[in-house]
């Protein structure tokens, strides 16, 4: 019985992986280009869930355009953060960016909170809520947009920062901050787009599960924490083992609910320590 | 015949692919002092990271005093008497001058809790001890004045001097010292060396990593040369001047006759 | 030091002043308090690595003391070195498996740990009734001869109780602090690498801190469930460690007086603002950033830069 299932967990799987992918990205982003370590990303993706709700729920906006009018508002917000709060921990000690951070997050969550009550609610749309089926693989409508645009956001990610005057520059801040602001970069600039940008993929994230499972405002914290996790895993600072690493862990929890639905979020964490253990550098050594 | 202080023992170390030491071997006997010089990415702090326990080597042996010194983590190595600077000056930020030279001290102190929190009669010698002898190390490196100043408010050189002075409160019996002489001028150049020799007058051994030809010469009994990780040269100081290899791996013409005269 | 002799009569006579209210229920919460963030500063503030899930100590010492009375009924005297032991004991084994990274990786196993046993807590219903938690966890009494018998389970008697241990704890942090190990504390938090070249172990060092302040927690842990008669898996919530983290934070990290000040004001503050109740960890949000941002040494360094500029003599004509 369990081999028939086979392709099912494997979907399941990528479908929650793609989208820890798009949060761990941005975060890494953050951490390679500003050397910030945002406890507070997390609340990016609430807000994609929450927001595009609040859009579809308050004024009738079709799902399919609440999605992306999501992603600009979260993006938006992600730049007057940037501005506001993360410029200026730049360059102060680790410390006093984590507690800051922590302390934005709890803020943001808190003010979630007072709008919206806890009540956890999916996101209406227009989708059909019959189940679908891919040869092997049952699924609906909402998993399939969610999975193509997860993934295809992740593609357009990898070709930005490899094809594109932005993305290169963006490389160049990740790599040597000083090179780059010798060679003319504007990193000021660069540093807000990467924040501003993170931002938005993880709200994206966020306005595509929201949909597939709930929304509430308490839902930030363990996607921080996910993302944490999929960057312990995949190399801080690393794109691809990001990517890589979200979608080792989507899978690992789909197949951990066969074990045990209770412990599946604590799949993540003896994950962490199992690489601790053995590969304190993370599963991918860096060339 | 008695081992030698320290002894490097056909160490290499590779990383990513690059050879940054390549079976570099040599000797340190107590109260010497040793400069290693070459070009930069020549090996040189990555000779100092494996001594001192700051990095694994890929083959090799390190020994202090004979005895096997590979593995150890940086604190022990300094029990054993090894206490480095760093290329970049390093000190304590918010810590005061006086408070950051007194950590050095706890190199050869250890007390346990339960000594805190009960008091002891060594404990309070100790300590009482500590405030004479930092006194003491602070008058010796010049920073007197500064005791209560906070290390991140000093000068560049002033920071310079704080890190030799947290180091000989540790009592190295060989202290190595990165790149001391960057950054300061002609004369303080020229009390460095004389606080140098100081040290190897009274007992200890000091290795340095320099580029300040003037300081190398005036000041040491060994030169090693290292070239792409690779030791090219031992001897001293007047005999290095004369070697061809070094002279055209490195020095250029003008200093070899600058060695002479 | 006369501060501190003021400040302890204030604390013995508390009782006699304000009789078994609500303000003498807040003290006993505040003592509490006090051993978790001193505890907490020893790590996060002294030795300066950031342990955030230091809730898991506090839980692992409640749940110890709590199952031992309702199972094996045994009273809090044995209830509480228990929990000390039990949550020294898992600061140990976190601590040999956490204090060879540094950075995120440190952090994030730390919060995992929590989370960890917080799922346990919810998911062994077994042992201990899942969410729903455990309750009719008594206070002991003691009968001595001459004296009569002292009922812990009343208000002035538990009083004395978690004052006396908050005092320990915030005696022992004194100790350590101002001594060697201080130093060595010191070094850890503002250089690692210098600190281990002349002879400081920072993985020593660290684990000490680490010991004393999951100790600390399991003892707080156990008088807690012997207070609230309660505890439930919601002990270990990373909510628990972001209060302790403000108490020690805006209080002043690196001081002694620092998280037992912050543990009072942090315990009275949000029963005062009960009518904004809704708005109270934005508030303490607010308040955690704002402070890191611009006044990272807390109360006791806004209290010092105070102290400073008016000790400055006004500048006349020169």
């Amino acid at each position: 019985m369990m081999l028939e299932l086979l392709p099912q967990f494997i979907f399941n799987g990528l479908l929650i992986g793609a989208s820890y992918a798009l949060v761990a990205v941005g975060l890494t982003m953050i951490f390679g280009i500003m050397n910030i370590a945002n406890f507070a990303h997390g609340e990016f993706y609430m807000l994609g869930g929450c927001i595009a709700f609040y859009l579809i729920d308050a004024f009738g906006i079709n799902y399919l355009l609440a999605v992306p009018l999501t992603v600009v508002i979260v993006g938006a917000l992600g730049l007057v953060l940037e501005r506001l709060i993360f410029r200026r921990l730049r360059g102060k000690p680790a410390v006093s960016s984590v507690l800051a951070t922590i302390g934005l997050g709890l803020v943001v969550q808190n003010t979630a909170l007072a709008f919206w009550g806890p009540q956890p609610r999916p996101i209406p749309t227009s989708f059909s809520r019959l189940p679908v089926q891919l040869g092997p693989i049952f699924t609906t409508e909402a998993r399939i947009f969610a999975v193509a645009v997860t993934v295809g956001a992740l593609v357009l990610v990898h070709l930005f920062l490899n094809r594109t005057l932005w993305g290169t520059a963006m490389r160049a801040t990740f790599q040597q901050a000083e090179a780059a602001a010798l060679a003319a970069i504007p990193i000021d600039r660069v540093q807000t787009m990467t924040f501003a940008l993170g931002a938005a993929l993880a709200a994206l994230g966020g306005a595509l599960l929201g949909a597939i499972f709930f929304v509430h405002p308490t839902m930030g914290g363990t996607e921080t924490l996910k993302a944490f996790i999929v960057v312990i895993l995949g190399g801080l600072g690393s794109i691809p083992g990001s990517m890589v690493g979200g979608l080792i862990l989507g899978l690992a929890e789909s197949f951990g609910t066969v074990v045990s639905s209770a412990y599946k979020d604590a799949m993540g964490f003896a994950l962490v320590i199992f690489v601790l253990i053995y590969r304190p550098d993370g599963l991918f050594k860096r060339s | 015949m008695t081992a030698a202080l320290l002894a490097v023992d056909d160490v290499s170390v590779n990383f990513g692919g690059v050879a940054a030491l390549r079976n570099v071997s040599f000797a340190v006997p107590a109260r010497r002092i040793v400069s290693v010089i070459g070009p930069n990415g020549a090996g040189k702090t990555t000779l100092f990271n494996v001594i001192t326990g700051f990095r694994k080597p890929t083959t090799g042996a390190v020994r202090i005093d004979g005895a096997a010194a590979l593995g150890l983590p940086p604190h022990q190595i300094a029990r054993r008497g090894l206490v480095r600077t760093f290329q970049k000056t390093e000190v304590f930020p918010d810590l005061t001058v006086y408070e950051c030279t007194r950590i050095g001290l706890l190199n050869h102190a250890q007390p346990g809790v339960l000594e805190v929190l009960f008091g002891s009669r060594k404990l309070t010698q100790f300590i009482d001890a500590a405030k004479t002898e930092v006194a003491l190390i602070l008058e010796t490196v010049g920073l007197g004045r500064k005791a209560a100043h906070l290390a991140r408010e000093l000068s560049y050189g002033e920071q310079r001097l704080l890190e030799v002075a947290v180091a000989l409160a540790a009592r190295p019996r060989l202290i190595l010292l990165d790149e001391p002489s960057s950054g300061l001028n002609a004369e303080e150049s020229l009390r460095l060396a004389d606080l140098i020799r100081r040290l190897r007058d009274q007992g200890m051994s000091v290795m340095l990593i320099e580029h300040n030809m003037n300081v190398v010469m005036s000041v040491s009994d060994t030169v090693v040369v290292l070239h792409h990780g690779e030791k090219i040269a031992e001897g001293r100081p007047a005999d290095i001047g004369r070697d061809a290899a070094v002279v055209s791996a490195y020095l250029g013409r003008d200093w070899g006759q600058d060695a002479a005269g | 030091m006369a501060a501190w002799a003021v400040l302890l009569v204030a604390l013995l006579s508390a009782p006699v002043v304000l009789g078994e209210g609500y303000e003498l229920h807040l003290l006993i919460v505040s003592a509490i308090f006090v051993m978790l963030s001193s505890g907490l500063s020893l790590i996060v503030g002294h030795a300066g690595l950031l342990s955030l899930g230091h809730a898991a100590f506090f839980g692992l010492g409640a749940y110890t003391s709590a199952l031992l009375y309702l199972r094996l009924g045994v009273p809090m005297w044995g209830g509480l070195p228990a929990a000390a032991l039990v949550s020294g004991g898992a600061a140990y084994l976190i601590g040999l498996l956490v204090l060879k990274v540094r950075g995120h990786r440190f952090i994030i196993t730390t919060i995992a740990f929590a989370e960890i046993a917080r799922l346990v807590a919810v998911n062994t219903v077994d042992l201990t009734r899942g969410q729903m938690g455990l309750a009719g966890i008594q206070a002991p009494t003691i009968t001595v001869p001459g004296l009569g018998t002292l009922d812990f389970g009343a208000k002035t008697e538990f009083y004395y109780l978690t004052l006396a241990f908050a005092a320990i704890c915030v005696w022992t942090v004194a100790r350590i602090v101002r001594s060697p190990i201080g130093w060595g504390l010191a070094a850890v938090r503002e250089n690692e690498n210098l600190g281990e070249s002349v002879g400081v172990s920072a993985y020593r060092h660290s684990m000490i801190a680490f010991l004393v302040g999951g100790a600390f927690a399991g003892i707080a842990g156990s008088l807690h469930a012997h207070y609230m008669n309660f505890v439930s898996p919601d002990l270990f919530l990373f909510s628990y460690t972001t209060t302790m983290l403000v108490m020690v934070v805006i209080g002043g990290r690196t001081t002694i007086a620092g998280p037992v000040i912050g543990a009072v004001v942090f315990t009275f503050l949000p029963e005062y603002l009960r009518f904004v109740h809704q708005y109270r960890l934005i508030v303490l949000g607010a308040i955690l950033l704002i402070t890191v941002m611009l006044c990272p040494g807390g109360f006791v360094e806004l209290w010092e830069r105070w102290r400073r500029r008016a000790a400055v003599p006004a500048v006349g004509a020169s």
